[in-house]
């Protein structure tokens, strides 16, 4: 592997849920993320794909800080996000930047869009107020494929595709290096969410920017990702290039997500043959023992019951965690 | 009783919402029909009239809405007189929403819920009713449904809640099943075995299906016709064969080329400028026009409508793509692509 910007190792999130017991005695721990590692190039897009709650989300906060670790590390260019402190932290801070899951609820109505881009930038103190800030805001606004004379409007007055691109503008204010997209085009229609995942690409190539792109739709992932990795009940699964995961997966999770995925084409659909995997994901409290995904795992052995396996590599970077494949 | 052929006729339907801030026009002339046992995707991005489409053809479009012209037959009876259409809903007609929950009481077991539809559509008791419940339950891939039946909504995952509404909606063995995104709100494997659900349903009963949704994919396994909605018009309308491999308007075609597949890897998206208009200012010209790579002035001023071509498809476009065969229109530029 090349030049890593960011590697993530061991990295385990719970979240404190309440009490257990008669007397209330024990808290009770969601271990959201389970000692999830994996690393990413610069200039690479890393797409992080599962279904709702397997831990995506969390994922991006921890390395964003956003969330404490419970263990494990995040290294930004070699140095650990957990043991620099000072203007150090405040530099891979702003070295990191996140376009969040919902595009509405993080614009303040009330904010005109000037204000909303320039944000970031007064807040890092490179700027004294969001006027003096106007000639950056109307760079980004050009470069986002948006109209300077839109930084006097408010949130409002924009479409949703719009809209993720003042959320677009923003997250690249600071100039960052790496951007975590939480699923940046997931509430959009298609034919907008195509816009949004093109100006992400050609802003990568332009700023030579590295992406963690997060989504639950797999063929959104693998147009854009160059590797992928597949999570299920907080855990990573599988991670492979985005070629390799579609035509040689391993794990038996990334193969019933495959074929679950729709393909808009009625000839491949009727001679696909249709696979579909019973059940549910565990409930995330008290996941199974050994493997998460022996419940519904059509594969699975006794051996599957008893310990978790871990993700080693099975082929040319191609790792998963199966102790059967 | 007025003549139709068919068991949904659909002519020439408008549905304004009257807001402080102009009249939207959801639905502006849409007409189609829909016959026994067939399925039929309707697709659509947001706001393009997908689900005042179908409450509409349940006869449930409320105020502020209003139906503003055309007529909906079921069986030759209108849809516009409520009596008559609350008589067919939930009966004849019986629909599934993306939001499971919404059709359903949050306070009462699904026992009652299921049975309370059936004593008050069938001629059949409680005791009955219960036990046809059950094997609803079990049809639709529901474990224990004993146990389940004794409990409420929450206690159900979001794909059992609405395996729960696809069972309610089967209970009067309707003719017609309308599913307004039915797995939209659910993840993908979800999906899988809910859409697997309906298609089997669907063939063992015999069900007219209208399975309406933004998701090009969904409708590709599960539909062997299709209509594609923007801006409250049919655009487009064929068989999913026609429509997927040979598209002949302009949006039809920019829909595919927008969609990422998961088995063919693109280069780069064919994404679509701009965005739908504002349906309170439609009309007069054609709605996709400024979007349209396609366009030529006459798209500026006058509104194409919906015509039959060959082999059973119809377009409504001045300039078709797809130039193999002449275009039915008069055109201002001959076919495309
Ligand atoms: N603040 C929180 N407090 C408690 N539990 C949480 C919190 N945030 C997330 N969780 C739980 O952690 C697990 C992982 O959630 P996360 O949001 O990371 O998943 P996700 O993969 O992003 O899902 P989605 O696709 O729905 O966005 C879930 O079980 C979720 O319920
Ligand atoms: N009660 C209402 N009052 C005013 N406008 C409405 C109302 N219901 C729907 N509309 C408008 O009618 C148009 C069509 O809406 P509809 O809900 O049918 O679209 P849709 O295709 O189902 O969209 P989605 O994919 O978002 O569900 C939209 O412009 C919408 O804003
Ligand atoms: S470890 Fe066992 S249960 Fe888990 S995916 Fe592999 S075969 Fe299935
Ligand atoms: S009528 Fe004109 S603007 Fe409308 S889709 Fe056809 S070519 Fe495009
Ligand atoms: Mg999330
Ligand atoms: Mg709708």
């Amino acid at each position: 592997m090349g030049d890593a910007l960011l590697e993530v190792q061991g990295l385990t999130v719970t979240y404190d849920v309440g009490r257990e017991g008669f007397w209330g005695q024990r808290q009770t721990r969601l271990t959201a993320v389970d000692d999830v590692s994996f690393s990413i190039d610069r200039g690479e897009t890393f797409g992080l794909v599962g279904e709702s709650g397997s831990g995506k989300t969390t994922t991006g906060r921890a390395i964003l800080g956003k969330v404490p670790i419970a263990s494990g590390r995040v290294k930004f260019a070699g140095r650990d996000i957990t043991e620099v402190e000072g203007r150090e932290r405040r530099a891979i801070r702003r070295n990191m930047q996140l376009i969040p899951q919902n595009p509405y609820g993080s614009l303040n109505p009330r904010m005109r869009v000037r204000e909303i881009i320039s944000e970031p930038l007064v807040v890092h103190r490179l700027f004294k107020n969001a006027k003096g800030a106007s000639e950056r805001v109307v760079e980004l606004l050009e470069l986002t494929g948006m109209n300077p004379d839109d930084m006097h409007k408010y949130p409002h007055a924009f479409s949703g595709g719009q809209r993720q691109r003042i959320v677009i503008a923003r997250a690249l204010a600071l100039n960052p290096d790496l951007i975590i997209a939480d699923e940046p085009v997931s509430a959009l229609d298609v034919s907008i969410q195509a816009q949004v995942v093109n100006l992400l690409q050609d802003l990568q190539k332009r700023l030579r920017l590295t992406y963690i792109f997060i989504a639950h739709d797999l063929a959104v992932i693998r147009h854009i990702s160059h590797r992928i990795g597949i999570m299920y009940a907080g855990k990573l699964v599988e991670v492979a290039k985005g070629e390799d995961v579609y035509r040689i997966p391993i794990h038996p999770y990334t193969e019933a997500l495959l074929s679950s995925v729709p393909i808009p084409d009625p000839r491949v659909e009727r001679a696909r043959a249709v696979s579909v995997i019973a059940g549910e994901p565990p409930d995330p409290i008290h996941p199974p023992m050994g493997c998460r995904f022996h419940t519904r795992c059509p594969l699975a052995e006794p051996r599957c019951r008893e310990a978790a396996p871990p993700l080693e590599a099975k082929g040319p970077e191609h790792e998963a965690a199966c102790w059967v494949r | 009783m007025i003549r139709s052929d068919h068991l949904l006729e659909v002519r020439n339907l408008e549905v304004v919402f009257p807001t402080r801030e102009g009249t939207v026009q959801a639905v502006r002339g849409v007409s189609f029909t829909v016959d026994a046992g067939e399925s039929l995707g309707v697709v659509g991005e947001s706001g393009s009239g997908k689900s005042t489409l179908a409450r509409a053809a349940l006869g449930m479009i409320e105020l502020p809405g209003r139906i503003a012209g055309g007529e909906i037959l079921w069986r030759g009876r209108s849809l516009l007189d409520k009596r008559v259409a609350r008589r067919i809903r939930g009966r004849e007609i019986s629909m599934v929403s993306q939001d499971p929950m919404a059709s359903m009481s949050p306070i009462l077991t699904i026992g009652t819920q299921m049975t309370e539809v059936m004593t008050r559509h069938l001629d059949i008791g409680r005791r009955e009713a219960f036990t046809r419940a059950g094997d609803l339950l079990e049809k639709v891939g529901i474990p224990d449904p004993g146990r389940r039946l004794g409990q409420y909504p929450f206690e159900f995952s979001g794909g059992m809640q609405q395996r729960v509404v696809i069972a309610t909606a089967l209970s009067c063995d309707p003719m017609m099943l309308i599913a307004d995104e039915p797995t939209t709100a659910l993840d993908v494997t979800t999906q899988a075995q809910i859409l697997e659900l309906i298609s089997s349903l669907q063939k063992d009963l015999g069900l007219a299906l209208v399975l309406i949704t933004h998701d090009l994919g969904v409708v590709a396994g599960a539909c062997d016709l299709l209509k594609v909605l923007y801006a409250g018009e049919i655009v487009e309308s064929g068989t999913a064969d026609q429509l997927f491999h040979r598209p002949r308007h302009p949006y039809t075609a920019a829909l595919l080329g927008s969609t990422p597949r998961l088995d063919v890897k693109a280069d780069r998206l064919m994404a679509i400028e701009g965005h739908p208009p504002d349906l309170r200012h439609v009309g007069g010209r054609c709605s996709f026009t400024p979007r349209c790579p396609h366009a030529t002035t006459r798209c500026t001023t006058e509104s194409p409508v919906l015509q039959p071509s060959e082999a059973g498809r119809a377009y409504a476009c001045w300039n078709p793509l797809g130039g193999r065969e002449a275009p039915e229109l008069p055109t201002a530029r001959a076919g495309h692509g």
